[in-house]
């Protein structure tokens, strides 16, 4: 299938959905004025997806700003995703956080514990911006 | 054959020119006589010739030889050999125009013998040449081959070109007659090789002089008139023929020259006419070519230009389009500006304002800044008998889809107060109650099913219940935490992590977190839209724990002043960032009090009376309990109908509340026994609204009244005020 791939764009964080090499990333701030559009391509995406999923999916989530909507987006990404938990595939979620961002570390240990899918935590110390231009 | 003939031709012309001068032949004849017999061999010799050239002209060949023949002698005898050669040439000449060809060869031969004596080459090759044309004619081929030979010889050694190419061409035709083709071939081959090398050369000589020979022509010819006119002075002089004939010669040999130049000239001519003319074609096909592509790029240009101009018209036309769109959408925007503007008004209307907040909060802080004029964020506060409610509210989104959501926040949480408080006391409000009530109503009243895809619009909470005489304070919150600090130290209670709004989680009741309160403790109450802001100098979020940390060091200045500290803090770290969600931060000091602004119920006031509740469930009991608490009435309490009948009996009470359903005695038997002693007291049954036999039988049993459950509290406290007071 077609890798979906959304650079990061002022407010919308930056999409890389390749089922070839294995590489499920989304990373950068999120707070686009209209959630829905921006993450309905992706919705669409997993969807497709997880009809022929590789043996291993791993996603990478690394955002240091989302507001409340797009969270609601995360989670319905995440609850197609565990439809996969459910039929026995390899998922898991690497959450990366900033290490002093306690409110990033609990919103995903809330979204680990409320979903059926294994979380990895992640913390990274430093780079972060500059991480998202190189990418 | 040609030397011959060119030999003719200038004697020819001589003859010509003697001809002009009139026909003098009878006045000759009479001088030969006459210096005949005077013995003038030199006038006699002179006349000779000219008579012979004379009849030579009148074309009488015959009386021409006899006078040349004449002149001979004549000339013998005076020994000028170098005119008796000449005559003798001259004679043999017209032996050849009679084609008596012995007779020329006789006398070419004797001019031969005269030309060897003399020891002049060049005549002794002219003489051979004529031998040899004429052992020719004489069919003597062999003969003519040998005398060319000799010719040859002589002619290579003076380089006479003209002379050899004779000398071949004669032995060619010769070789020819004689059958032998090779040698004719090889001949005429050599001929023409030499007549070409000949011509080469004197194309070679003329091409460069062609213009001098012209002018030299011409110069001759002017010059040739001007001696013409010496000859018609000379006619009489023998010499200035000859040297008339030289001057021929040489006008000959011009005129020849002249005319290969001509020819030279006419190639030339014809081949620059060839140049000219493939010029042409090739400058003709240039022209075509290049216009060709110079009209191509013309109608491109053209084709280019119409485009541009064209597009240029269209751009014009776009900007006068955009333009025009630009004038409306900066009147949409003012218009929707003006709208929003409008609705901030509605907004802060609902808002609580500072005055009710200061009343029960003297000591507090609102850092409320909307990131787009209307705002996801609210906070809201209410007073109840004492009791102090506040949340601060982050809805999903912000701008209006967020004050949407405020608007609906605002009015749930007055309907859902409201009828608690006036169903129930309000210190048996708790704070969970009130959130779970709200997550309710969200998802009711925006259809949440809880499915993909769908509206899963919200709010996170952070909202507390003080009880400011008893220094209790509920805290619960939607992902949205409180702060206290307290002697330095701040603790933080922390929030349910699900939002008010549909979740996996949302059949969980929230947490109430109970707190007792110290004075002066401080409390915060906020979005997290001021930790969240991007900034500084990495581009981070402010975090929570900065925020805390920021509250720390603040927390000790007054309220309003902790404000404008956050505020500064906020805006540093902002920076050139812009602001990514509404901010509200709210603060206040906990300072114990009795509030005595809303004793709702003075109406109910029932210092001395006493009323008997029959109810077996605790609970209940103390539901009603409270309720009745603010009223003073003396409370006591019979768990079944029995205890109640009994205590009717020993007691003086004021008032019954007595439950259908009990255990032992139910309540509408206990009433037909207290009725038995007792028709006065007011007996108030409780019965289950949707029974309607139950209220019957309740007036059957003698009840004054009723109360449906749940029990209403206002209906509940007036019903007791209408029979109390009768």
């Amino acid at each position: 299938m077609r890798r979906l791939i959304i650079k990061n764009v002022e407010s919308c964080p930056t999409v890389i959905l390749d089922k070839e090499s294995g590489k499920f990333e989304i990373f950068g701030n999120s707070l686009p004025e209209d959630v829905h559009t921006f993450y309905t391509p992706v919705f669409d995406w997993i969807r497709d997806y997880i009809k022929q999923p590789n043996a291993k999916t791993e996603l990478v989530i690394k955002l240091m700003y989302f507001n409340s909507a797009s969270t609601k987006a995360i989670i319905d990404i995440l609850t197609i995703l565990e439809e996969l938990v459910i039929n026995g595939h390899d998922v898991k979620i690497l959450w990366n956080y900033f290490e002093i961002d306690e409110d990033m570390l609990s919103t995903g240990k809330e979204l680990a514990s409320i979903l059926n899918i294994p979380f990895d935590f992640i913390p990274f110390t430093d780079g972060w911006v500059r991480l998202a231009e190189e990418r | 054959m040609r030397y011959c003939i060119s030999a003719l031709i200038t004697i020819l012309l001589i003859f010509n020119v003697s001809a002009i001068y009139g026909q003098e032949t009878a006045d000759l004849e009479n001088q030969v006589a006459k210096y005949e017999k005077e013995g003038n061999l030199l006038e006699l010799a002179r006349c000779q010739a000219k008579l012979g050239y004379l009849y030579k002209e009148k074309n009488n060949i015959q009386k021409s030889i006899e006078f040349f023949q004449k002149a001979v002698k004549s000339n013998e005898s005076l020994g000028n050999m170098n005119a008796v050669k000449n005559l003798c040439v001259n004679i043999g000449l017209m032996y050849t125009e009679l084609d008596n060809y012995d007779q020329a060869l006789t006398f070419f031969k004797r001019s031969l013998k005269l030309s060897e004596k003399q020891g002049k080459k060049p005549d002794v090759l002219a003489d051979l040449i004529n031998i040899a044309q004429v052992q020719q004619n004489l069919k003597n081929y062999t003969e003519s081959n040998q005398t060319l030979e000799r010719a040859l010889t002589i002619a290579q050694e003076l380089t006479d070109m003209t002379s050899l190419r004779n000398c071949y061409a004669i032995e060619s035709e010769n070789y020819d007659k004689l059958g032998n083709q090779g040698k004719a071939k090889e001949y005429f081959d050599m001929a023409a090789s030499i007549k070409s090398h000949l011509q080469k050369e004197e194309l070679k000589k003329f091409e460069s002089r062609t213009k001098v020979a012209e002018g030299e022509v011409s110069a001759k010819e002017v010059e040739l008139k001007s001696k013409d006119s010496k000859i018609q002075k000379m006619t009489k002089e023998q010499q200035l023929t000859l040297q008339l004939l030289d001057q021929q010669k040489m006008y000959n040999i011009l005129q020849e020259k002249e005319f290969q130049a001509k020819e030279r000239l006419q190639a030339a001519r014809q081949r620059n006419t060839f140049l000219i003319i493939l010029s042409l074609i090739i400058i003709l096909a240039l022209v075509t070519i290049s216009s060709v592509f110079i009209l191509k790029q013309l109608r491109e240009k053209k084709k280019a230009y119409t485009l541009l101009k064209e597009s240029n018209q269209q751009i014009i036309e776009q900007k006068s389009e955009i333009e025009k769109q630009r004038d409306i959408v900066t009147k949409q925007k003012t218009k929707i500006t003006d709208s929003i503007l409008y609705a901030q008004r509605i907004q802060s209307a609902v808002l609580p304002p500072l005055k009710k907040i200061e009343k029960v909060l003297p000591e507090h802080f609102v850092l409320f800044r909307p990131r787009d004029i209307v705002s996801g964020d609210f906070y809201w506060m209410t007073e109840k008998e004492g009791i102090v409610i506040i949340a601060a509210a982050d809805c999903t989104g912000h701008g209006v889809p967020g004050a949407f959501m405020s608007m609906l926040g605002v009015a749930f949480l007055n309907d859902i107060v409201n009828r608690m408080t006036f169903n129930m006391h309000v210190r048996s409000l708790n704070a969970n109650e009130i959130l779970n009530q709200l997550r309710e109503k969200v998802i009711v009243s925006l259809h949440q099913s809880g499915k993909l895809d769908e509206n899963k619009d919200g709010m996170d909470i952070a909202l507390c219940v003080i009880d400011f005489e008893h220094k209790q304070m509920q805290f619960a919150g939607a992902h949205n935490p409180m702060y206290i600090i307290r002697k330095g130290e701040l603790l933080q209670v922390a929030a349910d992590g699900m939002p008010i709004g549909v979740y996996r989680t949302s059949d969980t009741p929230f947490t109430n977190n109970e707190i007792t309160l110290e004075k002066d403790d401080l409390i915060y109450l906020f979005s997290d839209g001021f930790y969240d802001q991007l900034g500084g100098e990495k581009g981070y979020k402010i975090f929570s724990a900065n925020f805390r940390k920021k509250l720390l060091e603040i927390h000790q200045n007054p309220l309003p002043e902790q404000k404008r500290l956050l505020e500064e803090y906020y805006d540093n770290w902002k920076g050139k960032y812009e602001q990514v969600d509404d901010i509200l931060v709210i603060g206040f000091k906990f300072i114990p009090q009795v509030i005595t602004s809303a004793p709702v119920q003075t109406d109910f006031l029932w210092e001395n009376k006493c009323i008997l509740i029959a109810e077996d469930v605790d609970n209940n009991y103390f539901l009603l309990a409270e309720a009745l608490k603010p009223t003073k009435v003396k409370l006591f309490r019979a768990i079944n109908g029995k205890d109640a009948v009994e205590f009717c009996k020993n007691n003086k009470i004021d008032i019954i509340l007595m439950d259908i359903y009990m255990p032992i005695m139910n309540g509408l038997e206990a009433t037909r026994q207290i009725r038995e002693f007792n028709k006065g007291i007011p007996i108030i049954a409780q019965t289950a609204s949707s029974k309607s036999d139950d209220i019957v039988n309740c007036k059957e049993a003698g009840c004054s009244d009723y109360i449906s459950k749940p029990i209403n509290l206002k209906t509940f406290l007036s019903t007791i005020q209408k029979h109390l007071i009768i």
